[in-house]
Parts: C-alpha cells; sequence; structure tokens
C-alpha cells in the first residue's frame, strides 16, 4: 500500500510550526525579549513606619544616563542620590545594590511675599545631564526656581603645608625652619553638592516639567502656562518659548502639563495639556513656538463619554521613547504611545486602571483623578511602565502585547523573592488572590517610577518609600 | 457591578446610590445624550452633584500654598460645561452680558474662576423643570405660589441687573438669593457668565457660593454636617429652600455658612464674608422648607456617604478663588456691581425665596430618589399663606412668564390674588 509519506510530513512539519508559534506567542520561550522577565524584590528605601512624614513623601525619581546613580526628590526640598555598588565578583550574576551615595538640601520653603503665598520646597523634577568630567550635575527644580548642583567626590585631601597646621590653624611663620612641597593623602570618600546655577524668578505659575536638549547646552522649564529656555550657563535671562496664557485670564481653559525635548533632534520639543493634546514645536520656525508644528490628540470615544471625560484627558506626563521615534503621554487611565509622524491617534494604548471608570464621581470628589502618574520606557523601547493605586504598578510589553501588575510592598521583601502579578477583579465574582475594585487603597499611589537605561532595574516610589526591583538572574 | 438580581452588599452602599447613577448616566450615554425617563433623572441628579462638588473644590482653599491651576481650570470647565448643558436643557431665553468686571489688577495674574451663574442653578431647575414627569405633579400640590416657578426666563434677568424691574417675579422664582443681594460680594451673584466669556467679578466667594450651593441644592444637597446647625426634625424647618445646605466650618480658615438664603428679611448678613458666622446657621434652618427637607435629608443621607470623605468644607478665601494676591478682598465688592445693583439691592430686600419649595429640581430629586432609592416621603405643600409671609416687597412688574412645558401650572388667578394683596397692604 502506498503510504503518503510526503503529505504526512508536511502535516507534521505544519504542526511543528503551529506550535512553535503558539510557545513563542506565549512568550515563555527562554530568552526572548522582555515578556519572560520576572521581577524580584531587591532594595526598599524610606521609613517602615506608616506614619509617614510629609517632608519624607517622594516627589521624583531619576536615573542618570548610565544607570549608575538614581536620584529621588522629595516634599521637604531634598535630593537623596543613591550610588549602585559595583558587581561583586562573588555574585557576578547579581547586581549591585543601591546604597546612599549623597544627600543635600536642595531648595527651601520661600514666601513670595507679593502674593502672600508659600512656595513650596518640594522638589518637581530632577534632570541628569551627561557626565562630561568626575563631577555630576543635575537640575533640580521647585515651583519656581531651578537649580544646578555638582555633585563631585573628593577622596584625597592635601598634607604638609608650610604655614598651616594639620587641624587649620596657621603657624607662627618665625617657627617655620624647613620647607617641604604639600603631598595628597587619600582620604574617606566624602560627596559634596554644591549649586552652580540658580535659575529663578522666570515663572509666575508652577513649574512642571524640565527637559534637558540634546545639545546639552539648553534646557527648558515649563510651567502651567509658559515655557521658557534657558541656557545652562546663564542665570540672568531666559527666552520664553511658549506662551498659552490669554489675554483675558477667565477665558483659560487649558493649561501645560508637561514638556520634553526630543532625545536626538535639539530644535525639536513637545508639551502636552490638560484637555489631552500634545504639541509638538520646531524651535527653528519661530523664536515664538505658539504654533505648533504638529498636533497629536485622539477624537474622543462617544461611547466613554461622561461629565469626567476631559479630566481623564489630561495628560500627565509626556516621554519620548530612547529612539526617538515614539512618544508616550499618560492620562488618568491609560497609556498612549504615539508614533510622532501620525498626529490622528496613538498607535497604542494600553489601559491602566480601567476599572476605575465607574468611579469616577468618587474620585473626583476625593480629588484623586487629579493625581499625575508618570511613566518610563526600558532601555530598549520594549516595555514600558507606571504606577497605579494601592501600591500597584504596570507594565505593558509592547512586542508581546502582555501586561503585568505588580505590587510594592513590604510584604514581598524579602530579598531577591519574586514578585507575583497581582490581579484587580472587576466582575462580580472575585477570584482567590484577586483584589477587588472596592479595596484598593487610593492612598496608595505610586506616581514616580524609574527605568535604568540599560538594565532591568527599576525604581518605583510609594508614597515614602522607594523601591528596587531587579530582574529575576538566573 | 450588580450582577442580575444580585443582593447589593451593605458596604457598597456608598457606591450603590452611584453606581446606579453612573449607570444610568453612563448607559444613557452621559453628557449630550439626553436619556429617558428614570436615567435622565438619575443624569441630572448625577450632574448636579459633580455641580456641587466643583463648586466647594472651587472654593474650598489650602491655607498656604497656591492652588493647582490646571485643578482649578478642569474644575471650572466642568462647572461651564455643566452649565452650558442646563442652558441648552432648560431653553433659556439667552443670558445678558454681566456687567463688567472690575479692571484687571495689573499684578494680577491669578486665574479667576467663572461662577456660576445662578441663572444655571435656575435653568438647572427650570430643566428639572421641563421634565415630563407627570409624578412631578401631585407633589406639587395648589395653591402654588406666586412665585413664578422658574421660568426660564428668570435666568436672564438675573443676568441683568437692569432688567429687574421687568422680571421681578421671576427672578425671586430663580432662585436669586435676594439676602445675598445686600452682601458685598452679592452683586456678582446677578452676573450671569455668558458662556464663552465667563467673566466675573472676583469675589465670587460666598454669595455666588451660598446661592448656588442652595439652588443646586434642591436635587441633591450638599449634607448639613454642622451638628447644631441642622434641625433634626424636619418640623424645624420653617419656609426656606430645603436643602439646608448649611456647613460651618471649624476651620482656621475664614469660614463661611453656606445656607439657602431664604429670609433676607430675617437675616440680613446671611453671609458674613470673612467672619465665621454660626450664629447664622440656625436661623438659616429654622426658615427652611419642610417640604423638599424631606427629600433633603433622605438625599443628604444618600448623599453623606459620598460626602463624608470630602475635603474641607467651603472656605472662602478673602480672596475668593481668585489668585489671593490679584482679587480684592471679598469684603469690598467689586465697585462695578455696586452700581449697577444698588437699585437691586433695595428692590430685594425683603424677598423671600423661600419658593425655592417649588423647585422642581427637589421633586425631580425626589423622584429620583424614588426611583433609585424609594424615597416615601415627599415634600409638603407650601400653601399661600406662607407664600404671603414671605413676601414684603410690593409685586411690581408683568406677570410672570410661565414655560409651556412646566409639570404644574401657575394659577394665575392665585397669583392676582397674591398680588392684590400685597399690593393693598
Amino acid at each position: 500500500m502506498p503510504v503518503c509519506v510526503s503529505d504526512s510530513v508536511k502535516v507534521g512539519c505544519f504542526a511543528l510550526q503551529t506550535c512553535l508559534n503558539y510557545v513563542l506567542s506565549l512568550g515563555i520561550w527562554p530568552g526572548g525579549g522582555s515578556s519572560d522577565v520576572q521581577w524580584c524584590f531587591s532594595q526598599v528605601k524610606g521609613a517602615i513606619d506608616d506614619d509617614v512624614a510629609e517632608a519624607d513623601i517622594i516627589s521624583t525619581v531619576e536615573f542618570n544616563h548610565t544607570g549608575e546613580l538614581l536620584a529621588t526628590g522629595d516634599k521637604g526640598g531634598r535630593v537623596v542620590i543613591f550610588q549602585q555598588e559595583p558587581e561583586s565578583k562573588n555574585q557576578p550574576q547579581c547586581r549591585g545594590e543601591y546604597n546612599v551615595y549623597s544627600t543635600f538640601q536642595s531648595h527651601e520653603p520661600e514666601f513670595d511675599y507679593l502674593k502672600s503665598l508659600e512656595i513650596e520646597e518640594k522638589i518637581n523634577k530632577i534632570r541628569w545631564l551627561p557626565q562630561k568630567n568626575a563631577a555630576q550635575f543635575l537640575l533640580s527644580t521647585n515651583d519656581k526656581t531651578i537649580k544646578l548642583w555638582k555633585i563631585s567626590e573628593r577622596d584625597k585631601r592635601p598634607e604638609g603645608y608650610n604655614l598651616k597646621e594639620e587641624d587649620g590653624r596657621y603657624r607662627d611663620p618665625n617657627t617655620v625652619t624647613t620647607l617641604r612641597v604639600p603631598i595628597f593623602r587619600p582620604m574617606d570618600l566624602m560627596v559634596e553638592a554644591s549649586p552652580r546655577r540658580v535659575f529663578a524668578n522666570a515663572h509666575t505659575y508652577h513649574i512642571n516639567s524640565i527637559a534637558v536638549n540634546s545639545d546639552y547646552e539648553t534646557y527648558l522649564s515649563a510651567d502651567d502656562l509658559r515655557i521658557n529656555l534657558w541656557h545652562l550657563e546663564i542665570t540672568d535671562r531666559s527666552f520664553n518659548i511658549v506662551d498659552i496664557k490669554p489675554a483675558n485670564m477667565e477665558e483659560l481653559t487649558e493649561v501645560i502639563t508637561a514638556a520634553e525635548f526630543h532625545p536626538n533632534q535639539c530644535n525639536t520639543f513637545v508639551y502636552s495639556s490638560s484637555k489631552g493634546t500634545i504639541r509638538m514645536c520646531d524651535m527653528r520656525a519661530s523664536a515664538l513656538c505658539d504654533k505648533h508644528a504638529k498636533m497629536f490628540e485622539e477624537p474622543e470615544d462617544p461611547n466613554n463619554r461622561s461629565f469626567f471625560s476631559e479630566i481623564i484627558s489630561s495628560i500627565s506626563d509626556v516621554k519620548f521613547s530612547h529612539s526617538g521615534r515614539y512618544m508616550m503621554t499618560r492620562d488618568y487611565l491609560s497609556v498612549k504611545i504615539w508614533d510622532l509622524n501620525m498626529e490622528t491617534r496613538p498607535v497604542e494604548t494600553y489601559q491602566v486602571h480601567e476599572y476605575l471608570r465607574s468611579k469616577l464621581c468618587s474620585l473626583y470628589e476625593n480629588d484623586c483623578i487629579f493625581d499625575k502618574f508618570e511613566c518610563c520606557w526600558n532601555g530598549n523601547d520594549s516595555v514600558v511602565m507606571t504606577g497605579s493605586y494601592n501600591n500597584f504598578f504596570r507594565m505593558f510589553d509592547r512586542g508581546y502585547r502582555q501586561d503585568v501588575t505588580l505590587e510594592a510592598s513590604r510584604e514581598n521583601s524579602k530579598p531577591r523573592s519574586v514578585l507575583k502579578p497581582r490581579k484587580v477583579s472587576t466582575g462580580g465574582k472575585r477570584k482567590k488572590d484577586e483584589i477587588s475594585v472596592d479595596s484598593l487603597d487610593f492612598n496608595k499611589k505610586i506616581l514616580h517610577t524609574a527605568w535604568h537605561p540599560l538594565d532591568n532595574i527599576i525604581a518605583v516610589a510609594t508614597t515614602n518609600n522607594l523601591y528596587i526591583f531587579q530582574e529575576k538572574l538566573n | 457591578m450588580f450582577g442580575k438580581g444580585a443582593k447589593r452588599k451593605l458596604d457598597e452602599d456608598e457606591e450603590g446610590l452611584e453606581g446606579k447613577t453612573l449607570e444610568a448616566s453612563v448607559a444613557g450615554g452621559g453628557l449630550g445624550v439626553s436619556p429617558e425617563g428614570l436615567s435622565k433623572v438619575s443624569y441630572t441628579l448625577q450632574r448636579q452633584t459633580i455641580f456641587n462638588i466643583s463648586l466647594m473644590k472651587l472654593y474650598s482653599q489650602r491655607p498656604l500654598g497656591e492652588p493647582s491651576l490646571e485643578r482649578r481650570v478642569l474644575i471650572n470647565n466642568m462647572l461651564r460645561r455643566i452649565q452650558d448643558e442646563l442652558k441648552q436643557e432648560g431653553s433659556l431665553r439667552p443670558l445678558l452680558l454681566p456687567p463688567s468686571p472690575p479692571p484687571d489688577d495689573p499684578m494680577d495674574e491669578g486665574f479667576r474662576e467663572a461662577p456660576p451663574s445662578f441663572g444655571v442653578l435656575s435653568a438647572a431647575a427650570t430643566a428639572q423643570v421641563s421634565q415630563p414627569s407627570a409624578l412631578l405633579m401631585p407633589v406639587i400640590a395648589p395653591p402654588p405660589s406666586p412665585h413664578p416657578m422658574v421660568p426660564p426666563n428668570c435666568q436672564a434677568s438675573q443676568a441683568c441687573p437692569n432688567r429687574v424691574e421687568a422680571c421681578l417675579a421671576p427672578m425671586e422664582a430663580c432662585l436669586t438669593p435676594a439676602s445675598l443681594l445686600e452682601e458685598d460680594g452679592g452683586d456678582s451673584a446677578f452676573c450671569a457668565p455668558s458662556p464663552p466669556t465667563p467673566p466675573l467679578s472676583p469675589p465670587p466667594a460666598q454669595p455666588p457660593l451660598s446661592a448656588l450651593l442652595s439652588q443646586a441644592s434642591p436635587s441633591v444637597p450638599v449634607p448639613v454636617l454642622s451638628n447644631d446647625d441642622f434641625p433634626s426634625t424636619l418640623s424645624d424647618m420653617e419656609l426656606g429652600p430645603p436643602t439646608a445646605i448649611t456647613r460651618t466650618a471649624a476651620a482656621n480658615t475664614t469660614t463661611m455658612t453656606t445656607s439657602p438664603a431664604p429670609t433676607p428679611t430675617t437675616q440680613p448678613p446671611l453671609l458674613a464674608p470673612l467672619s465665621p458666622s454660626p450664629t447664622g446657621s440656625p436661623r438659616d434652618c429654622r426658615t427652611m422648607g419642610a417640604k423638599p427637607e424631606a427629600a433633603g435629608v433622605f438625599l443628604v443621607e444618600g448623599r453623606c456617604a459620598e460626602l463624608r470623605s470630602m475635603d474641607t468644607l467651603p472656605t472662602l478665601p478673602p480672596g475668593g478663588l481668585v489668585d489671593i494676591s490679584s482679587s480684592p478682598p471679598s469684603s469690598s465688592s467689586p465697585s462695578g456691581f455696586l452700581s449697577d445693583l444698588a437699585l437691586d439691592d433695595v428692590l430685594f430686600a425683603d424677598i423671600d425665596t423661600s419658593m425655592y419649595d417649588f423647585d422642581p429640581c427637589t421633586t425631580a430629586g425626589a423622584v429620583g430618589m424614588t426611583a433609585g432609592g424609594g424615597l416615601a416621603k415627599l415634600p409638603q405643600v407650601v400653601t399661600a399663606d406662607d407664600l404671603l409671609k414671605s413676601l414684603a416687597s410690593p409685586y411690581s412688574g408683568p406677570t410672570p412668564q410661565v414655560s409651556a412645558n412646566q409639570p404644574f401650572k401657575i394659577d394665575l388667578t392665585e397669583l392676582d390674588h397674591i398680588m392684590e394683596v400685597l399690593v393693598g397692604s
């Protein structure tokens, strides 16, 4: 009996291919992108007790360009910089821990006598400058003033002065009988932070963003109605490049919520608004960039219209991808990825906590609807991350179309313990281990997250604690 | 949220009302869509709630820091949108431009929220009125007040103080707390922002707030949280807006007693702009109407859960909503308004706006509550005697116009009768 061997082989191959595709799509193929990343707890910084001191509330988190340094700003105007320990030879697979490198008071509370208003010292944003020499530089800003800080190390000190004793007292010249050349001797490492520039008095409204240009010479600062361009060396003047203040303030209906420079094109920047629009401007076009070059806006979904449509469309954060091809925006309920070449709608939309849509009225009442969540890209732009309530944070894998919800809590804080994905139950029936929407703690919100530019290390800020999670390595 | 036949859990009661309301409104398409029947009422209810909440948010201010501009802008936009919607629904006469606000303070960098006009509130009332709900009919039993029930055109008269004479009667029904007019900032109450230009003067502070609250409250009152003020029994209530929205803030910031401005005659300084006036509240409460009180109370209970978590009571900063630096203290009225409204003060000095009682909003709310929560009590009837008591000033002006689609008709003979009585006295 002739057997159609060839056909059966074909079928067999086809079946194998299908299986392979299926397995790949699940993302469990070893070595496949970031979809198979498992996150483990690494460290937590901050006070343990539940009583949160207001000054300890973390208000911004930022890795530097190499990822070696991690800066946090808090409501008390302090900046704390953590440094990653070099990988130990004993545990080559375990990435170094972050330990405190420097702490300094960046901003102090001020009082605006003219308006009889207090100016908060809360650090709104920190942006690192790329390292050019031994010292590190960062920009930190509160509502009104931006400061350029130089963080330098000192691990040697001169000894052997002729005219000074070792403790600094001056010697009587008459007692000097010999001369010697002072030499440098090693000392304990001392990290000093000194303010090198203070950029003040340029903003009438509250600064919400600062962004360093790719030319590393200029940067922008954005408040509710205006965006100014600064030169890093010049503090006594800045250029106003965007001004949306209406002639009659009573006609004001839209404010600027975030601004960012393009990572590669030093003439391009974007700013987002409270109405859910993003405007991209080209500084070559004119000095005042009130006319946008592109405007990104997604038409409203008529099915989801409600009283709160406008409020939840307000964009709280905008971030360019590292490649410069895409940008990500965060509004109250979703994260959207935009292709810079397409203004009509985002190319990807991820729902962060859609189950809150039916709760908008309550969230409006308790002001949670105004929470400003940030978002961030991973190093190769394949995964985006943002925070949510109940100390949950969410990651969306763009390639594998997967998402995961993780929790930053002290209960999961055993070293190198793998984080278990969390789930919020939206239906009537709550499965085991799921949390119902009504049990969510809206006081525990993760607004600030940061992703190491090169590795799978993330920093997640709860109210007053900073969690560092790392990828599980075998 | 609730499956078919699923029993609502006790701890979800807080969300129950909202959930149902929201579901209804969402089902109805939310903003801009007209759901039918019951969901329309819930929609209106929710809109009113949001309106109130927005007002409270705008008027409560953190002690030292400058409030976020974005937040204020978003809340203000919300209020304006609701205003616009109400105007459309009520098919009101277009609002006249308000008197020009005081000249801009050159130092002014502040953003002035447009306090929703009273017209809006009356529009809200009117909108409710225009619901073709036969249920409302029996609720409002005659004799109806001589106050025209929220005629649509009253709003315009509110908008333009100059037209007060022509629309005196409608004005009253439009629930302008006349007592507010006596207040310094009360003048701004007359200024209705026309949709494109929100306008108003800085101290949108208390008077508008109280008026607005009292107006808005008929359907969804803010719960009375001040224990000593809120009478426990309805019998304590006399005429007046049922919605006893009296909240006395014990905060260290300036407090304001927001109360429906029912009896200007009995309580001249209804609102003390810069000083707490807890003593005012009992008086307010006393004058509150009992009828809608039932609805008010029920709604209060229903809303209490929601609003328990509400933030600070409406405390009006000296500068009102405006940037503190830029706004003149609310105690000094914007001169622009005063001159325009001096006459109105005189005219309205004695007007009692307790005719709130007939505000269809209340009944709509009651109906809504019935649907939603099984409210048993219906608002009481306000007799003509009560009305007469409250009316002190001569009733000058043409017969109030009543919009045809109002569920309850004003008995013109009643009106004439009352007018005769007034004129005669």
